[in-house]
């Protein structure tokens, strides 16, 4: 039996172990994580969307006591979504002693920062971008599922979804790098899942009447449209669709799904339209840690941004689960503030190179290629509600990966 | 980060004097971007597919680039004003969309894998070409120059070669936007041709006319204040383009000839 003078014991201890962490964290100088974002201009939803999930990590790592007692200290650039400034951010934050760099997140960004991530060798995570095959380790890795398995297994459900689908159209973006990535893999997937590709159709970021494509997607007469280009131009284009009231399921990438304008914008033209994804902010999903964070995410992010309500979760959690996953590396390395950076820098490296599957809010498969894998699933719009929901009950998804080699 | 706005200044004053080289015969062009990717693109494809160093591959991209920009003037410097204007624009978009299309450089996707330019190369350069510069804007050429932008049929009149001299200028203007943008290529070590867009093209006579285009120094400062000016202003935050908008329509208003108005006079000129 304990006494009570055990009990005042075991509660002195615990207050004296808080407080020793605390003095510990106090003392050691912080951890600095570089982020960019773009946090002005067209795409600062983007940069409010995943900042606030980088904020509400560093606030989880620093209330847990920081990391072998010393702090996370964040600095966020702002690159207003121009690979240019990705590029001298990166730079800059290389510079000024970060152990390792998170972001930038557009995948012409990210393509332009991985190579000088590793000519710095200093490691950079992306958490965002889409177009396969330009991660490049051991420097520069990349958590979030490209294309190359993400269509595959997202037309495989949405064939599933709509037996009825025999025909397709694929339309896109030529001119942008991750729209034209797309295109490619859509036209793969589909001859692989017995699909008739009746047409292909193209436009440029810069087009701004989408009548010509809108009017050469309906004669093509096909059963649904296969689409890959930004928020902002998919818009304009299924906007177009709907005014020549093409009536058939549309699928688009999920260059989308992420960020949070597009599904607040794109009201009844969003009335037959798809993504691909891996989360939504519905209950009993299958995955009840996305569930704690969705809760949480959207207090903290309906508190501290200005975000068009209701906030899209979309891949926020994996922005999250990207610092967590630093964290967690510094802490098995016995890394803190005191060590010097080319040496966290380099236990980083070596961390995120011996790391094959990481469960923090997603479970993530780490591939040779550098990039991760999530298994996609099928989302549809709910125009009412401005909110993407899976497309099948967890029973009836596929869930079977597609990884190529 | 300091290092790479010195860089960077370095690029848009090799950029600005690359439109002002244009401007001394007279000529107005919108195609430099187009000359910078041109660079940008052919040393990057020597250096990494047939393994030159970065100096003779940039030679020979700007030689490259020179000789066909002097045989697109040729055809282009029939007309004038804002006709030159849309022309030389009409440039820059096809070739943008001709890189977009060209899978041996990667089309939209882009060229990687350059490196090897430093801030001693991009200075080095400035060096040279502003030394260059400093001698024509001293020597007999300089005058004739300043008589065909001043009235092209009279300096004809007088015997001057004026379509000569605007496609030779033309052709050494797109050679310069070559080596800036081979420069540029090897310290990004990747390039798309959105990165060359008609904004870059309108960027860079910007740079000159905020400056000044009667004397060398005028780009030169141009192109330093226009780099350097939205990174001071960066803690601004969204409000940053409308500020940097703004000082330039300002500066422009009231200093209609740039920050450094004054003609350079030749050695001739000066003799009493």
């Amino acid at each position: 039996m304990h006494s009570r003078r055990d009990f005042l014991s075991a509660g002195a201890a615990l207050a004296l172990s808080g407080s020793v962490t605390d003095v510990m964290a106090q003392s050691k100088p912080p951890i600095r994580i570089g982020a960019i974002q773009p946090m002005t201009g067209f795409a600062a939803d983007y940069g409010a969307l995943y900042n606030a999930a980088l904020t509400l990590a560093v606030n989880d790592i620093n209330a847990g006591g920081g990391i072998n007692g010393s702090k996370v200290e964040l600095k966020v650039e702002d690159d207003q979504f121009n690979a240019q400034q990705s590029v001298l951010l990166f730079r800059k934050h290389v510079n000024d002693g970060v152990v390792c760099v998170l972001g930038p997140i557009s995948g012409t960004s990210w393509e332009n920062t991985a190579p000088i991530a590793n000519a710095m060798r200093c490691p950079a995570i992306n958490s965002n971008s889409l177009k396969p095959g330009i991660s490049k380790r051991p420097y520069a890795l990349r958590l979030h599922p490209p294309d190359d398995t993400m269509i595959p297994e997202g037309l495989a459900e949405f064939r599933k979804a709509l037996p009825q689908v025999r025909r397709v159209v694929i339309a896109g973006d030529v001119q942008e790098a991750s729209g034209a990535a797309g295109i490619e893999e859509y036209a793969r997937a589909a001859a692989r899942l017995g699909l008739e590709v009746v047409d292909r159709v193209s436009y440029q970021t810069r087009t701004t009447d989408y009548s010509p494509m809108a009017i050469k997607v309906r004669s093509a007469n096909a059963d649904a449209l296969l689409v890959s280009s930004l928020g902002p131009t998919t818009l304009g284009f299924v906007k177009e669709l709907e005014t020549q009231r093409f009536d058939k399921p549309i699928l688009v990438n999920a260059l989308v799904w992420a960020g949070n304008a597009f599904i607040n914008a794109v009201g009844t033209a969003g009335s037959r339209l798809y993504t691909l994804g891996f989360a939504t902010s519905e209950r009993n999903q299958g995955n009840p840690a996305h569930e704690q964070f969705d809760e949480r995410y959207h207090a903290f992010a309906g508190e501290t941004t200005r975000l068009s309500k209701p906030i899209n979760i979309c891949n926020t959690s994996l922005t999250y689960d990207s610092l967590m996953m630093v964290a967690d590396i510094l802490r098995q390395k016995k890394i803190d503030g005191n060590t010097e950076v080319s040496v966290a820098r380099e236990a980083i490296k070596d961390g995120l190179a011996q790391m094959k599957d990481w469960r923090g809010v997603n479970a993530i498969r780490m591939r040779p290629s550098g990039d991760g894998h999530i298994q996609a699933h099928l989302l549809r719009a709910v125009s009412e509600r401005k909110t993407w929901e899976y497309a099948l009950p967890p029973a009836e998804r596929i869930n079977t990966p597609y990884l190529p080699s | 980060m300091i290092q790479d706005h010195l860089f960077f200044a370095g690029i848009n004053i090799l950029l600005a004097w690359s439109v002002y080289i244009i401007l001394l015969s007279g000529s107005l062009s919108f195609a430099n971007g187009a000359f910078m990717a041109m660079g940008a693109y052919a040393a990057g494809v020597l250096t990494v597919k047939f393994g030159l160093p970065l100096i003779p591959a940039l030679a020979l991209a700007a030689a490259g680039t020179g000789i066909t920009g002097a045989a697109l003037a040729a055809p282009a410097l029939r007309t004038r004003g804002v006709y030159l204007i849309m022309v030389t624009t009409g440039i820059t978009f096809c070739v943008q969309v001709l890189l977009e299309n060209l899978d041996y450089v990667g089309g939209v996707g882009g060229l990687g894998g350059m490196s090897g330019a430093t801030l001693w190369h991009v200075y080095g350069l400035v060096a040279l070409v502003g030394l260059g510069l400093w001698f024509l804007s001293r020597s007999h050429l300089q005058r004739m120059l300043d008589a065909i932008r001043e009235d092209e049929q009279v300096a004809s009149a007088l015997g001057m070669n004026a379509l000569y001299l605007k496609i030779v200028c033309f052709g050494a203007g797109a050679a310069l936007a070559a080596l800036a943008g081979g420069l540029f290529a090897h310290y990004m070590a990747f390039i798309r041709p959105e990165h060359f867009g008609v904004l870059v093209s309108v960027y860079v006579v910007l740079y000159a006319v905020f400056g000044g285009v009667n004397n060398l120094w005028g780009p030169m400062l141009g192109a330093v204040a226009l780099t350097l000016l939205p990174e001071l202003i960066r803690g601004l935050a969204s409000w940053r383009p409308l500020v940097f908008g703004t000082v330039i329509v300002v500066l422009l208003l009231v200093r209609p000839d740039g920050l450094l108005p004054w003609r350079t006079l030749t050695l001739r000129a000066r003799r009493p």
